[in-house]
């Protein structure tokens, strides 16, 4: 009698060698449901050994399977009985079954002796989060798709490698679904792409997190790069570090640093470079499309209010400008500025506001007047800023508002509320239009607003304060979504964390911020470590609304390939003006 | 003991306080003493007189007076046994070389008695045969052989006209001739097969107690025994009884005759008894080698390995032995002084006679000073109490399982399961 | 005795049982075939079996897996205790200071009167050409005649986990030493090439059944590991 195949096998015990027909029977239909025929028996990880719903599934892991290769965020299959539970690493343990090995362990040259212990002696529980299960083809339920945990796979079941199949049933593929399904990376140690519901990422406001250099720009970027290419939203990106329009650094390793192409090179005549600071922007090399100048009579008490924490402002300051509001209108702040010293002190008493505060009022708020894009009324060649940006946006056309070297806080944070209020309100009024009239060329374009440093904006006290704490709570009812950049989430107001949509999220190490990032979406339980255990570049963990579960990805390379992707590759010239012209009679007209 | 000094009068009263026990032996301490004392007296004397009985011997023992000797005992009357002289027996005679290539056929048996109080009065001899090769590394033959008597020829004997149940004297003659005969076939069966065999058996080879016994009877053991050394001697087969603590004195008696003054010897007529009166112990002029043996003084004169001539045997049996008559000569094998009897052929064969010399030699070097094949062919013969036991309840088996009507005696089962 | 005298045989006088005068030798059979024997049954149980083996210090080696050919089914077992002795208990060897040839040549008795006896604890039983791990039904019947398993019984014998369970819960058995000498021999069995991934798959189905005991465990893989790499050098 042989020893061969017919030996029973045993949980834990080394297969024989397979025979060659055994791994060619490794089916990959077409279609898709390759996930619920055989898998490939290579690539079984381990067992079920323990577990809970709540709590999470325990596996053991094959004894021939090395532990380093679990890394926390992998994406594994686990084979029910009716069901595939789609999971995720979330821990790894090393245990032995008796002290006395751990108390006298084996030499590292007994070869022998530590691989006999593998797997008997010695063994590795693996930590697993299921996220998503599906019914295996033939159970009832099988077309509908990856549905949430409600059940548990029973004792000993196999544990497998995810596949591409797995991958691209659950996130899709791009060239699926009409232009829905953008790929943001790859799972790890996996080569398939992992993508993103552009279609529900555009429906909610959005999150990017990250500890500082971890490359939360490059994750916007692609985000951006997604919207626009499937057009699914109209993009107003507040460039704080003049990042986005045009050419941006890469940080590299080394003393070659290499430059990425920003949006405008990438999407050329459908994005619209506005800049506060003209002559920076030309400086580095690109002539802006508008130059951004705000009059003072732009400028609305609540846009003062969200600066309080900016200018110390005292919150009785806030109620003599509106005294002033309440008798000069629209010109108060020109009024206030236009006053000196004990003059403005006499000018309370007139209005009735109190004196210190309307001094220190007065006092911050003349460092306005040393901002380069500050203008009388009138002075702007080329009118209302927030008009022309808005007719933008009605075109379809993304806007990129660069801050040169404006890059102070002070200045950020008053033009961004400047603009987005007035913007949201023109929004407000098409929308309500739009509900009046139900006219598909009524509708609005959905407007995504990309702001940077938003705990600045978001702060538990701005939250409430600012027009983009309005905008998160009020999701998409007026067409506007918010797309938060933040190195700092814990300083966000938990209410707004809880309104963004999708998080994708590189390192974060600080517990509160972690936290941060969690609140308001479930299944997170166990992402904390993987959270912490991310590499600090190139890697993030995209979950919430566009994902059908969380995934840690290698970030897509942003490169050559992704510009030729984009269709922004260096081209033939001749195709490109042709494309050019067409896209410009579209917007224009003749 | 205070108060019991009484050496020459036992007692058997228990004393208060002691155990009671059957033999008294603090009464007979005093007895003891007196023995001990005259033992520790006896070996000087002994070790004086022995010294004299050599003496005499290399003295009659010499090529030129021998002869003289022999007259004076053919003379002679008297009742003893004698040696029989062939020739000077003064010297020792070294062990020739043990023929490189040489076998050993060995005999002994064992029996069962018939036990009229065991379930049949059958009998059983078990013959136990040795056949060992030397120099060839060939394997030893060790087997044996039961042979079962239940007729009635074998189980009763005709004496004086009555016919009674075989003694145990009958059935311990059937094994000595059992032994003898099986010997034979077995040494003239190791022989053809290109052996140079030697055959030894344990024991002496005279049958002297068959004389009284029924004519009829001895007749038969007789034709059997000369049957034997027929085929042996014709085979050329040297065969050998070995006797192990000899306690023959037939050399002593001889020398008996060369101490005695008388013309002719004539013990009856002996002039110790005339000189002795009442209560005066009577003193022979031979008495010096009183309590000598052959071995004992032989064991003076012969080195290791040596043996002594050869003599003849005077027993009265032997006449009916026909050509075969038995001679004898002793062996020092090391541990001890052996007799060894030979039938004629091989007394008159130098060289089987060296053979049987060498032989014997090997045999007890072998054996730790008592021939290996003889103590080999003993163990296997011997049937122990077990053995005797098993053999009776077979037989009792084989009854009842043929519903044969048997009654074992009362003793019998007594014997079985001794109570209290 | 009715035979005329002298014209009886040697063999007439020969113990019918040991019969045989050529030494039997030990040969170990590649078929079930009908190849010489190495033993004979002389006590027998469920369990355990005592043989004596035909040739005298000829018993199979320790750890030797043997088969005895007996009804209904041929016993399958493993050596585990040989032992030579003299036939009688009143009777002991004594030293002679002299060589085996010697004593050939010189004292050839004591050859007959030593017996070598061999215990097998017994395994399982052969169904046709597959080994059953559990005890037979009877016990093998005396006189029943010892084979030495050939080298595909060996293996299949020695794959299943069950054969070091039966070896580890026997009581009155030099358990580790059994073990080692067992699967020396497995491994003998086995192809070089296969010997590696053998020894890996028994020693964790050690590892599991000695779980309580690892440092019998570490003292036995070291043991196994020397025995491996000197066969490797040989």
């Amino acid at each position: 009698m042989s020893v061969g195949t017919d030996r029973p096998s045993q949980s834990g015990s080394e297969p024989e060698p397979e025979s060659e027909s055994e791994s060619q029977s490794r089916s990959s239909n077409g279609d898709g449901t390759g996930l619920s025929g055989l898998r490939d028996p290579r690539g079984r990880v381990g067992v079920i050994t323990k577990g809970s719903l709540v709590e999470g599934l325990e596996m053991k892991l094959d004894a021939q399977r090395n532990v380093e290769d679990m890394k926390a965020g992998k994406f594994v299959v686990i084979e029910g009985d009716k069901n595939d539970f789609f999971s995720m690493v979330t821990d790894m343990r090393l245990d032995a079954t008796n002290g006395e090995i751990l108390l006298h362990p084996p030499d590292r040259s007994d070869e022998l002796l530590r691989q006999i212990l593998a797997g008997t002696g010695t063994y590795n529980i693996v930590s697993l989060r299921p996220m998503l299960m599906m019914p295996k083809s033939g159970v009832a339920g099988f077309d509908d798709g990856p549905r949430p945990v409600k059940a548990i796979p029973s004792h000993f079941s196999v544990v497998q490698d995810a596949e591409e199949e797995d991958v691209s049933r659950i996130f899709g593929s791009e060239g699926e679904g009409d232009g829905r399904y953008f790929s943001i990376g790859s799972p790890l140690d996996m080569d398939t792409p992992v993508c993103i519901d552009m279609v529900r990422f555009a429906e909610r406001s959005n999150g990017i997190f990250g500890k500082t250099g971890t490359g939360k720009s490059f994750l916007t970027r692609l985000a951006l790069c997604g919207l626009i290419h499937y057009d699914r939203a109209v993009n107003l990106i507040f460039d704080m570090h003049n990042e986005y329009g045009w050419k941006a650094m890469k940080e590299t390793s080394g003393s070659n640093s290499s430059f990425v192409k920003g949006l405008k090179q990438l999407f050329g005549e459908r994005v619209a470079i506005f800049s506060l600071d003209p002559k920076s922007t030309r400086t580095r090399g690109i002539q802006p499309d508008h130059e951004v100048y705000i009059s003072y009579d732009q400028i609305a008490v609540e846009d003062i209010a969200p600066l309080q924490d900016e200018l110390k402002l005292n919150p009785t300051a806030v109620e003599s400008a509106y005294l002033v509001y309440a008798i000069y209108k629209d010109s108060w702040l020109r009024t206030l500025l236009s006053l000196e010293g004990p003059d403005v002190e006499e000018f309370a008493n007139e209005i009735g506001a109190h004196p210190g505060s309307l001094v220190a009022l007065h006092r911050k708020l003349k460092r306005l007047e040393n901002f380069p894009f500050m203008v009388k009324k009138g002075q702007a060649e080329t009118g209302d800023c927030v008009d022309r940006i808005m007719e933008h946006l009605d075109a379809g056309i993304n806007v990129v508002l660069e801050f040169g070297q404006q890059t102070s806080m002070l200045c950020y944070l008053l033009v961004a509320n400047i603009i987005a209020r007035r913007i949201h309100e023109m929004y407000v009024k098409k929308s309500e239009k739009f509900y009046a009239t139900q006219k598909p060329e009524d509708q609005p374009r959905q407007l995504m607003i990309t702001i940077e440093e938003a705990h600045k904006f978001l702060n538990p006290s701005a939250a409430k304060q600012t027009i983009f704490g309005t905008i998160a709570r009020e999701m998409r009812k007026y067409y506007v979504s918010l797309l938060v950049v933040d190195q700092r989430p814990s300083g966000i107001d938990d209410e707004v964390l809880s309104q963004l949509g999708t998080r994708i999220t590189a390192l974060l190490n600080d517990e509160k911020d972690i936290a941060a990032v969690l609140t308001g979406v479930s299944g997170t339980e166990g992402l904390r470590s993987v959270l912490a255990s991310l590499d600090s570049k190139q890697q993030a963990l995209a979950l919430g609304h566009a994902v059908p579960m969380p995934v840690v990805v290698r970030t897509r390379e942003y490169g050559e390939e992704f510009y030729r992707f984009l269709g922004a590759a260096d081209e033939d010239p001749d195709v490109r003006s042709a494309r050019v012209q067409k896209e410009r009679v579209a917007l224009f007209g003749e | 003991m205070p108060g019991s000094r009484r050496s020459n009068a036992p007692t058997t009263v228990a004393r208060p306080g002691s155990s009671y026990s059957l033999l008294d032996l603090t009464a007979v301490k005093g007895q003891v003493d007196a023995m001990v004392a005259a033992q520790v007296d006896a070996p000087a004397l002994f070790e004086e007189r022995l010294v004299q009985a050599v003496d005499l011997l290399v003295e009659w023992g010499q090529p030129d007076r021998w002869q003289q000797l022999q007259q004076m005992i053919q003379k002679a009357r008297v009742s003893w046994l004698f040696a029989d002289f062939c020739g000077p027996f003064c010297e020792g005679i070294d062990a020739p070389p043990r023929p490189q290539h040489l076998s050993v056929a060995a005999t002994d048996g064992s029996q069962i008695f018939p036990d009229r109080h065991e379930i049949s009065p059958c009998y059983l001899l078990n013959i136990g045969y040795v056949l060992l090769h030397y120099g060839s590394g060939e394997r030893a033959l060790i087997s044996s052989r039961p042979q079962l008597y239940w007729q009635d020829q074998d189980l009763y004997q005709e004496w004086g006209g009555r016919r009674t149940g075989v003694s145990r004297d009958v059935v311990g003659f059937r094994r000595s001739l059992l032994e003898l005969t099986e010997l034979a076939e077995l040494a003239a069966a190791s022989q053809a097969e290109g052996h140079p065999t030697v055959a030894l058996t344990d024991g002496t080879l005279i049958m002297w107690s068959l004389e009284g016994r029924a004519p009829d009877f001895r007749d038969d053991c007789l034709g059997q025994i000369r049957g034997a050394f027929d085929l042996l001697a014709e085979r050329r087969i040297p065969v050998a009884g070995y006797i192990s603590r000899p306690g023959g004195s037939d050399l002593v008696n001889a020398l008996r005759v060369a101490m005695c003054p008388m013309t002719v010897t004539q013990c009856d007529q002996c002039p110790g008894l005339q000189s002795a009166g009442e209560d005066l112990p009577v003193v022979r002029p031979c008495d010096p080698l009183e309590g000598i043996s052959d071995g004992v003084l032989l064991r003076r004169l012969l080195q290791p390995g040596q043996r002594s001539a050869v003599f003849g045997s005077t027993s009265q049996i032997l006449s009916d032995y026909g050509a075969h008559h038995i001679h004898f000569f002793y062996v020092h094998v090391g541990k001890e002084v052996a007799r060894v009897e030979i039938p004629a052929y091989v007394a008159e064969d130098q060289q089987l006679l060296d053979r049987v010399h060498a032989c014997v030699i090997d045999q007890a070097a072998k054996g730790q000073g008592y021939p290996v094949s003889l103590a080999e062919a003993h163990e296997r013969a011997v049937v122990r109490g077990a053995d005797r036991e098993a053999f009776y309840r077979y037989l009792e088996d084989m009854f009842v399982r043929h519903d044969i009507r048997a009654r074992v005696s009362l003793k019998g089962l007594r014997k079985r399961s001794a109570g209290i | 005795m009715n035979q005329p005298l002298g014209t009886r045989s040697l063999d007439s006088f020969r113990d019918p049982i040991r019969r045989a005068s050529v030494d039997v030798s030990i040969v170990v059979d590649e078929g079930a075939g009908t190849s010489a024997h190495v033993g004979e049954v002389i006590e027998s149980s469920t369990a355990q079996l005592v043989a004596e083996s035909v040739r005298l210090n000829g018993a199979p080696a320790f750890g030797q897996f043997v088969r005895v050919e007996t009804e209904p089914l041929p016993i399958l077992g493993v050596v585990h205790n040989t032992r030579t002795q003299s036939l009688e208990a009143n009777r002991r060897p004594s030293a002679y200071g002299k060589s085996e040839e010697e004593l050939r040549l010189e004292q050839p008795q004591i050859f007959e009167l030593l017996r070598t006896h061999f215990d097998v604890f017994v395994l399982g039983y052969l169904d046709g050409t597959h080994p059953v791990l559990a005890y037979p039904p009877q016990p093998a019947r005396i006189h029943s005649f010892v084979h030495v398993c050939s080298t595909e019984q060996t293996r299949a014998l020695t794959a299943t986990e069950q054969l070091l369970r039966s070896l580890l819960e026997a009581p009155g058995l030099p358990t580790d030493e059994l073990l080692l000498a067992t699967l020396s021999h497995a491994l003998d069995a086995r192809e070089p090439a296969l010997r590696q991934a053998y020894v890996l798959r028994t020693g964790k189905e050690l590892s599991r059944l000695l779980r309580d005991d690892y440092d019998r465990l570490s003292a036995l893989v070291g043991r196994l590991k020397d025995r491996m790499n000197s066969k490797d050098s040989q």
